[in-house]
This record gives C-alpha cells, structure tokens and sequence, in this order.
C-alpha cells in the first residue's frame, strides 16, 4: 500500500512551502512520529514529523517549492510497493490535466438555410442587424452556427457571394415571377472606377493600334514547363510568357514604361506591371476591377512571374492585398483571352497615369503566309492601348515590334 | 518596481489612510493579533483607541461602526470572513445602505466592510461564501474587489475615501499573489474597469481568482482563441462602457463569477448587456459560476467551483 504524503499547511496565511532538508533517505524504514523534513515558508522553518510509517520515497527534493497539499513523499508499507513507486523516478507529482471538451469543428461547408420547422430562422442578434443594414434576406443565407445558427461570418460569407439583396422593403426576388429592377448604390468601388475612366478618357491622347502575334512558338515553349509541371511546382500561364514579353519589350523602348508626374516625364527603369483583375461586386449583376501589381518584373523569370502573379491574384479575391500592392504599376496587362470571342480586338482604356496597356485576347487558328505557303497558325489579337501625350507614333511602333517580337520568337528573352 | 503581496498592499493602504485621516479607525475580531497578515503591527503604530479587538459578535461591532461614522468617524469593519456579514444583515443592508435615502442624505455612512473570502481552500461554506452578490443587490452600497496586488492598494484607499459604504472582501487564494505595486499614493477609482488582456474572439469578464483563471485559459489558447480578459474591479458601481466597447470587437461574452448561478451580479450584467447591446451578441451570454448549492469543505470543492477547465470549456461553446 503506497500513502501519500502531502505538503502541511502550517498557518492560514500559507500557500506554498519550501522542503529545506529531508531528514531521512531515499528507501529508509521511517516510524510513525518520527521527524521527517524540515519545511520552510514565509521564512520561518518547522520540523515536520511524518503521521505514517513506511519506506520513504522522495517525491519533492531539497530545495525545492511546491503549494500546500501536493505529495512531498511517499511511504510504501513493505518493500514490493516501495520498488514499485521507487523505479517510476520520472513521473512527477503534478495532476494530470483534465480533459477539455474539444469545441465542435464547424465545417466551412454550409448547410441549408437555418428556417426551423416552424418557418422561424435562427440567427444572432447581430446576424440580424448585418442582414438588414445590407438589405440581405435571411432566407437566403445558409448558417454555420450552433444549431444551425447564422452568424455574423456566415453574413460576410453571403456578401463575399453576392448574395441577391433586395430592394428595401421589397420582397425576394423569385427567378422568373418578378421583372423589378434592381437597384445597386452607384457608390464606392464602383463609383470610383467610373470616375477614373472618364479621367482617363478625357485627359490623356489615348489611342489604340491592333494586331495579331503568332502563338505558336510561345505555347511550343510553354509545353516544355508544362511537361515539367510538377517538378517546378506550377502550372506555368499564358500570361506569366506575356508578362516577360511586356518587360522585354519596355526595357528595349523605355518610354513606354514613362509617366508624366507633375511637370515632368519619368521614364521608369523598373517595370512595374499592373494585372487588371475582374472581381464580384455586391450583387450578382455588378462588377469591380482592380489592378494589382508585380513589381520589377524585368528582374524575375517566367516561374517566378507566374506564382507572383498567381498569388496577388488569390489575395485580390479574398481582399486581402497591401496597399503597396495596389499601386505603383508602369504599365498595364488587361487580358480578355478566353473570355472574348476570338480575335476581338479593343480599345481599353488606359490605366493612368500609365503610358501604355497591353490588350491581349482571345487566340484562334487562322491561315497565314509563311515563306510563301499558306499554313495554320494559333494568331492572338492584340491591342495595346498609349498615350500620346508622351509617346508619338514611332517610339509606339518600336514597342509594339519589340512586343512582337518577343512573343513569336521568346527564345529573344534569354538575351 | 517593488513587488508585494496582495495582503501586503492592503495592510498600506489601511496604514496610509490611517496616518492621512484621524477619523479612520478599526474594528474586527482579533485584527490587534493580526490572524490575516493585513492587521499586522496596526496597534502598536496606532494603538487601541483606533485597533479595535471585538468579541464574536457581528451585530454589536457593526453598530459601534455605524454609530462612530454617524458621528464623523470613518470606521473599517473587518468580519475575517465574508459570510459573517450575514449575523447583521439588517443593520447592513436597510440601516446603512438605504440610510443616506431614507434620512434625506443628512449623515452620511462611510463605513468599509472587509473581510476574507472565496473557495478552493477547504473552509467550507461559512467561511468561503461569496457575497458580493448580495450587497451588489442593496441600494446604496458600493461592492468592489481586487484582483493584483496594485489594484488592492488602490481599491482600499478609494474605498476608504469614499463617504458611500462600500463592501471590499478579498480573496484567500490571491492572499499571498505576489505584483508591483507602487510606492506612492495612488486609487483606483470605482466605475473603471480594466481590461486585463486584449483580446479580438470572446470578451471575459472575470474578477479575483477567476481572473487569473480567465488570464490562463487566455495563455493557453493564444494563436487559437483570442480572449480580452476584463477585470470590473468594481462590480458597483459598474463600468458598463469598457464592456460594451469590448463587445464591439468580439461580439461574444462569458461572465465569471465565484458566486451561486442565481442571482449573482453576474446575472444582472448580463441582462444589462441585452438591454444595451443586444445587436452586438452573435452568440448567447455564457455565465460560468458556482452550482446553486453550499460551498463543500472537502474533495468535491475544487470540482464543482469556476476553474480555467470550465472557463475554457464556456470559451470554446461560445465560438462554436
């Protein structure tokens, strides 16, 4: 039989106590009655005399502290048990920790909309009040919390969709019983697009010149990091080669990587490239754009391009990018490719204060003349988009040549 | 930064408020002897006239101390346990707290109430019992506790300052809890509660030794669960504003308290919170206290009182 024995609480005001001195060893026979320790707390020390006889197993050592009425020893009544307690040395006389009842995982994966048998949803209080300050109908959120509960993430989450919100007042709109217009807050996001357009439009020289590039080459290149995709942990994009193609071509004709600021021309030497980018706005009806942007892309090579330009992707969907990110572009990518039709060609508009933006869209197979035979090559429009406040017809012309030039042959960019 | 005991800190504050003001003086049984280090060495600085040795008998030393602060005096009534308040309930709770009202405010009551309180250290119910609840529920008594050392020393001078009664235990488990406390004059007003640790997920209100069980669980679970810990210091009168102001942040709350489920402050706060914040909740008010039975002497105590376990299991039912 093994009794413990415990740290005395000698006086009221103590709380823990010191073992100065063991007053017998490790393994001894001890009587009952007979002096023990020596325990010290608040600086006055007490001889303490041991209520058990046994053999002594040293649990808390000289020296040290512990609370009052954790085991400071043990006594075992014959020498089985003493070496039965006597060989766990390592265990400690610490309790063990309770079990915490771990919290139920909710999953991210929404159920159906939280309407209890009785019609009435469940949601928090402010649950509620977000829904309404949105006009969004409760109906129409699916709930995450205890219960089914909806909660305050699940009102976020319903934003970040789009959920349809309601004209205020009206009644949810039930596909194909309704024509009611909707009516979005011309504010925010969307108002400040609008206004940087018409800036653009109506302060620069913009114009706009198309063409077609051969693809072929470049999606010859492209396959190479294809067959090599999981090696170099990527699915190398169209738009990564574009991307080089662009920096190439503004290294080689820096004024279209130039900017008017103030009274000046700045030719910037780093190119910048700004990635327009379509997000969902709030309703499903309405859109933003953003451009965020990959800087010093002529110092990165095509793998890198890709996962940077991937990256600040994702982060501009879940609205998570810094504001140095979202600025400081030279020059501009605003793809349409595999959302045109194909061959569209277009007058974007220029992202100012940029110089110059690259349109590229939507490739198709056409016969073209090459060496005299007429053969099928993969041609993609392109439109770039300058201003010629800063840069005539010709510097433009070389810029697009260069562009060119790149892309049908990339080989050039090694160089 | 010297660092004392919390104990330590009240026996200053009770010397200093006693060299600053004659009028201050008390009464207790066996506080000339001091069985809670806070009494210690008061008589010989001080003498008999102002340490006052009582037999065991509540209701008579309480009304010596009402009858001195009618008086002018300033008296502190030490009942060494919390519970004991209970023997002179009446005289506590109509003739001194609703006294200023009933006598159209014409003497003023400033009389302090201490005394030691609080379970988890096997004195069973008489000597453990919480009361703060029930004099939290009394007109005109302000009700606070301390939780650090630093707070106590500036609690007990505010409390002896003030010309309300008020009702100031502390407990027996934070007796010897060691924190700086400065060396200068100084209070910590009442109505000012202080959030403890920030936090962004749950606010925890939490005071005296649940609060440095909430501060633990709030340890433990940083980088899953961020907990704002809030110490009300004062539970009357009640610092409502940092509460709220908290809950604009996390939105969730769970209330701590040592006392009985019924009716403890607790219970009030939260009403209160769905009165004034009911569209900040995006989950239940969770209340962790003790079970509606009597405090046990033995191994059932430390099972059945508020813990960091049970404090962590109310955190983790509340971010669900």
């Amino acid at each position: 039989m093994i009794t413990d024995f415990l740290m005395p609480k000698l006086a009221m005001a103590m709380n823990e106590g010191t073992v100065n001195e063991w007053l017998a060893q490790e393994g001894d026979y001890v009587e009952k009655g007979a002096p023990i320790a020596v325990v010290e707390t608040e600086k006055v020390s007490y001889d303490i005399e041991t209520p058990y006889a046994g053999y002594l197993h040293i649990v808390v050592p000289e020296g040290e502290t512990v609370p009052v009425e954790v085991p400071i020893a043990q006594f075992a009544s014959d020498e089985d048990a003493y070496r039965s307690i006597a060989g766990e040395q390592a265990s400690t006389a610490s309790s063990p920790v309770a079990e915490v009842p771990s919290s139920t995982e909710t999953d991210a994966a929404p159920q159906a909309p939280s309407a209890s048998a009785g019609g009435r949803i469940k949601a928090s209080p402010l649950a509620r009040k977000m829904a309404a300050d949105r006009g969004m109908e409760l109906a129409a959120v699916s709930g995450t919390g205890p219960g089914g509960r909806i909660v305050k993430r699940d009102i976020l989450a319903a934003e970040q969709q789009g959920v349809t919100t309601a004209a205020a007042g009206e009644p949810v709109m039930m596909p194909g019983t309704s024509l009611e217009p909707v009516r979005i807050p011309f504010k925010g996001m969307r108002a400040t697009i609008a206004r940087r357009m018409v800036e653009s439009l109506n302060t620069s020289a913009q114009l706009s010149s198309f063409w077609e590039v051969e693809l072929d080459q470049l999606l010859a290149l492209r396959q190479q990091f294809l067959d090599r995709e999981e090696w170099l942990g990527t699915r190398v994009s169209i738009n990564a080669f574009l991307i080089k193609a662009i920096a190439s071509a503004a290294t080689q004709v820096p004024i279209a990587n130039a900017m008017i600021e103030g009274d000046e021309i700045v030719v910037h030497r780093s190119v910048n490239v700004g990635i327009a980018t379509a997000l969902p706005g709030a309703t499903e009806y309405d859109s933003i754009l953003v451009v965020p942007v990959l800087k010093n892309v002529q110092a990165m090579g095509v793998l890198e391009i890709d996962k940077a330009m991937k990256s600040l992707i994702e982060r501009a969907r879940r609205n998570e990018l810094g504001a140095d990110e979202m600025s400081g572009s030279t020059i501009t990518l605003s793809t349409t490719a595999g959302l045109s039709p194909p061959g569209t060609r277009a007058t974007p508009v220029l992202n100012l204060p940029n110089t110059t933006l690259v349109g590229p869209s939507t490739p198709e197979q056409k016969p073209v003349v090459r060496d005299g035979e007429v053969v099928v090559r993969t041609m993609m429009p392109l439109s770039v988009t300058f201003d010629h406040r800063v840069m005539d017809g010709e510097p433009a012309a070389r810029f697009g040549t260069a562009l060119h030039e790149a892309i049908e042959h990339p080989g050039l960019m090694l160089g | 930064m010297r660092e004392i005991t919390l104990i330590e800190a009240i026996q200053e504050a009770i010397r200093e408020e006693m060299h600053l003001d004659e009028q201050v003086f008390m009464v207790g049984q066996d506080i000339r002897g001091s069985i809670f280090p806070h009494t210690k060495g008061l008589v010989e600085e001080f003498g008999e006239e102002r340490i006052v040795d009582t037999p065991l008998a509540e209701s008579g030393m309480y009304g010596l101390a009402m009858g001195a602060a009618m008086e002018g005096y300033r008296p502190i009534v030490d009942f060494m346990f919390a519970g004991f308040t209970y023997v002179t309930f009446s005289e506590v709770s109509v003739a001194t707290g609703q006294h200023y009202f009933l006598h159209g405010g014409q003497k003023p009551m400033p009389i302090v109430i201490t005394a030691g309180t609080g379970s988890g250290v096997r004195l069973a119910n008489d000597h453990s019992m919480a009361v703060h609840g029930t004099l939290f529920h009394q007109p005109g008594w302000k009700v606070a506790m301390p939780s650090t050392p630093y707070d106590a020393k500036g609690l007990f001078k505010a409390a002896i300052r003030e010309n309300n009664p008020v009702f100031i235990p502390w407990h027996f488990q934070l007796m010897m809890e060691r924190g700086e406390v400065p060396e200068e004059d100084y209070i910590v007003p009442f109505g000012v509660a202080d959030v403890k640790r920030e936090g962004s997920d749950v606010t925890v209100l939490a005071n005296s030794l649940q609060l440095k069980n909430a501060l633990e669980v709030a340890e433990k679970l940083e980088g899953e669960i961020s907990i704002e810990v809030i110490d009300p210091r004062s539970f009357e009168p009640f610092d409502m504003d940092t509460l709220l102001k908290s809950l604009e942040k996390t939105n969730r709350l769970v209330l701590v308290d040592e006392d009985w489920e019924k009716g403890g402050y607790v219970s009030t706060i939260a009403a209160r919170v769905i009165e004034q914040g009911f569209d900040l909740l995006d989950a239940p008010i969770k209340r962790v206290t003790f079970p509606n039975m009597p405090i046990p002497g033995g191994h059932m105590e430390p099972t059945i009182m508020p813990s960091p376990d049970k404090i962590e299991a109310a955190v983790r039912e509340v971010c669900a």
